[in-house]
């Protein structure tokens, strides 16, 4: 398997901001190794399934990439432009480096490496590239047809370094967002003490939710302190309890205001529901005026720790890399759920390169070595027992 | 002279240590080896026969401090604390929580060195045969360098420790005295710099984490350690104890 291959493919695909151009480029490439594909539309989106048949009538290997990214942001706010895909040194650097392409790239050249190579893998494998990864996986629902099989979704769990080792997660968190709603009086803003200002209560309602969830009694995170000292290893799949969004209702401008909304995105570890959450975020916050709304729930999802995928990835990563992996969850819910519930799979694990707390973030980049790494794991799960 | 177990069982709040019916010591069913070793970076994790064991260093390191040499170690936490990665490991890995055998707090020994004094210990009526490493060795690794060498009978682990900017640390680790009760305590108390940064305090962390892996996951009695540390003792520790290997101490 050649570092090259790897590094061009995932530069053409971050180099191409919109999915239709990146599916182009994808196919362009796969076409070239002489894979089979189908290209079905959801949405108006491509969705890509490339196919290599296996030697043994087993259940399908089925890997869950996808086209799409996160928005750039504004460009100002990067230190090179985001859709470079340059590299330095031994990183490769652009938006959808460590979420996205970079695996994409990974997975696309050791399937094509097998197949150029003439070996038919162990069972048939599946490479999915969806157009809204970033989004839900929705497009998931127009595939059919290869039966249940076992999914790996790549996504970026391991990052090689002196403080990391790989890591798999055979379960992912589930996540609710809440409303919180405070009402409030009106009062002239020059004499606000007569009335009831809900904006006065959101440092306090802050203060709450960041103290209420475990999380920051072993993780404290501090203003100014992005935690780029703990280590992805401990944060991975930790659970979370985040505000994401605020709107005051005061059209008028001419008082204070009557309302006031907060969003906050919970991570759900097992046994917990978002009705529970609130429940709990209701009594700590004691606010009369107060009320929360569930607006989604996905649950949390419980992978087999006995899954041959599983089993046979503790496998491979220790031989490629030396290391036994560590366990983990997935931080946030990906594709697990929809693909047991569509019926496409019977277990699903989540591993691939790049250290996933640069995801979504400005500056974005991914260490080729771990792209080679991940490429390597996928290769040797694809061919599975030595082929004869 | 004879080995050492606990008079009877000692309980904390994670796990209950009970006199060992035969020799050596193991760790929710699975015994102590380098070789059971799945994982050494941030902690010292455990796996034979479809048991598993986490932050295995600190149960072990309270047990050697105080002289034990034979014990049966076992988890007894119900609730998960899913704030922990080893917690969400476990479930991952469908296992319970008294699969994590290190406190919470991240300190060494979580009330096990004070219970372990509190119901004292006893000899077992078997012979003690001591151990050193089976040969000398040296390497270095990005988180610092080690050289482990054998001693004979009688020496104990002899111990200089320099983690980071801070002091030395020089000590002996008796082989039925284990460490002086001051330094004990010290070591006892000191909290993971993963939870509380790096201060004095690491350094004492360090020294039960080194006493963890030497004595107690590598099976050494006697020899002379010289470690010098700036990230994970674990990957020097348990890296060493393999390399080296383990035979009889011989008489001075």
């Amino acid at each position: 398997m050649r570092e090259e291959d790897v590094i061009k493919l995932a530069q053409s695909l971050i180099s191409t901001p919109n999915v239709e151009d990146t599916a182009k480029q994808l196919v362009q490439f796969l076409e070239k190794k002489n894979i089979y594909l189908e290209e079905i539309s959801y949405e108006d989106n491509p969705v890509i399934i490339a196919k290599a048949e296996g030697r043994e009538k087993k259940n399908p290997l089925i890997f869950v990439t996808h086209l799409d990214v996160a928005p750039p942001g504004p460009e100002e706010f990067w230190s090179f432009p985001p859709f470079s895909g340059q590299i330095e040194g031994n990183v490769l650097k652009g938006r959808g480096a460590v979420k996205g392409k970079g695996g994409l790239a990974s997975v696309a050249v050791a399937l094509a490496d097998l197949v150029s190579e003439g070996i038919k893998p162990e069972r048939d494998v599946f490479l999915l590239a969806l157009p809204d990864g970033e989004r839900g996986y929705r497009s998931l629902e127009v595939i059919s047809g290869f039966g249940k099989g076992s999914a790996l979704i790549v996504a970026p769990t391991s990052t090689m370094s002196e403080w990391s080792v790989p890591l798999v997660c055979i379960s992912q968190v589930g996540r609710a967002n809440l409303r919180v709603k405070i009402r409030g009086r009106y009062a002239h803003p020059s004499l606000s003490w007569y009335g009831d200002n809900p904006l006065l209560k959101i440092p306090k309602i802050i203060s709450i939710l960041q103290e209420m969830w475990p999380t920051h009694k072993y993780y404290p995170t501090r203003p100014k302190e992005a935690a780029e000292d703990l280590l992805t290893a401990f944060l991975l799949g930790m659970p979370t309890l985040t505000p994401i969004g605020v709107r005051i209702k005061n059209e008028a401008r001419i008082h204070t205001p009557v309302e006031v909304e907060i969003d906050v995105c919970v991570t759900l570890p097992p046994n917990y529901s978002a009705e529970k959450v609130a429940n709990d975020l209701n009594s700590k916050l004691g606010l009369k005026d107060a009320t929360i709304e569930i607006l989604d729930e996905i649950p949390f999802f419980t992978g087999n720790p006995n899954a041959w995928i599983v089993k046979e990835l503790e496998k491979i990563i220790l031989d490629v890399t030396g290391y036994f992996p560590l366990y983990e969850w997935f931080p946030y819910p990906a594709a697990a759920h929809l693909m047991m519930k569509l019926g496409l799979a019977t277990e699903v694990v989540t591993f691939g390169p790049g250290d996933f707390k640069l995801s979504y973030r400005t500056d974005e980049w991914v260490n080729v070595n771990d792209l080679m790494m991940a490429s390597k794991v996928y290769r040797r799960l694809m061919e599975g027992r030595k082929h004869v | 002279m004879y080995r050492q177990t606990v008079k009877n069982i000692v309980k904390t709040d994670i796990l209950e240590v009970r006199p060992a019916r035969g020799t050596g010591i193991t760790l929710n069913n699975i015994p102590v080896s380098p070789a059971h070793v799945v994982h050494n970076l941030f902690r010292v994790d455990m796996a034979a026969n479809g048991y598993r064991a986490y932050i295995c260093e600190h149960p072990l390191a309270s047990l050697k401090m105080c002289g034990v040499h034979d014990a049966e170690v076992v988890g007894i936490r119900k609730e998960w604390d899913f704030a922990r990665p080893e917690d969400r490991s476990a479930y991952s890995l469908g296992l319970k929580p008294n699969a994590v055998l290190g406190p919470p707090t991240g300190r060494i020994s979580g009330g096990l060195v004070e219970a372990i004094e509190k119901v004292g210990i006893k000899r077992s009526g078997i012979v003690k045969e001591e151990t050193t490493v089976a040969k000398k060795v040296e390497f270095s690794n990005p988180h610092g360098k080690i050289i482990i060498e054998p001693a004979p009978v009688g020496t104990g682990l002899q111990i200089y420790l320099k983690f980071g900017q801070f002091d030395p640390i020089e000590t002996v680790l008796g082989v039925y005295s284990g460490l002086e009760p001051k330094l004990r305590r010290k070591v006892a108390g000191a909290i993971t710099p993963f939870l509380k940064g790096l201060t004095e305090e690491t350094a004492y962390h360090t020294l039960g984490d080194l006493i963890g892996d030497i004595a107690g996951t590598g099976g050494v009695d006697n020899g002379y350690v010289k470690v010098e540390v700036w990230g994970s003792i674990h990957t020097l520790t348990i890296t060493a104890c393999k390399k080296a290997g383990v035979t009889r101490a011989r008489e001075h």
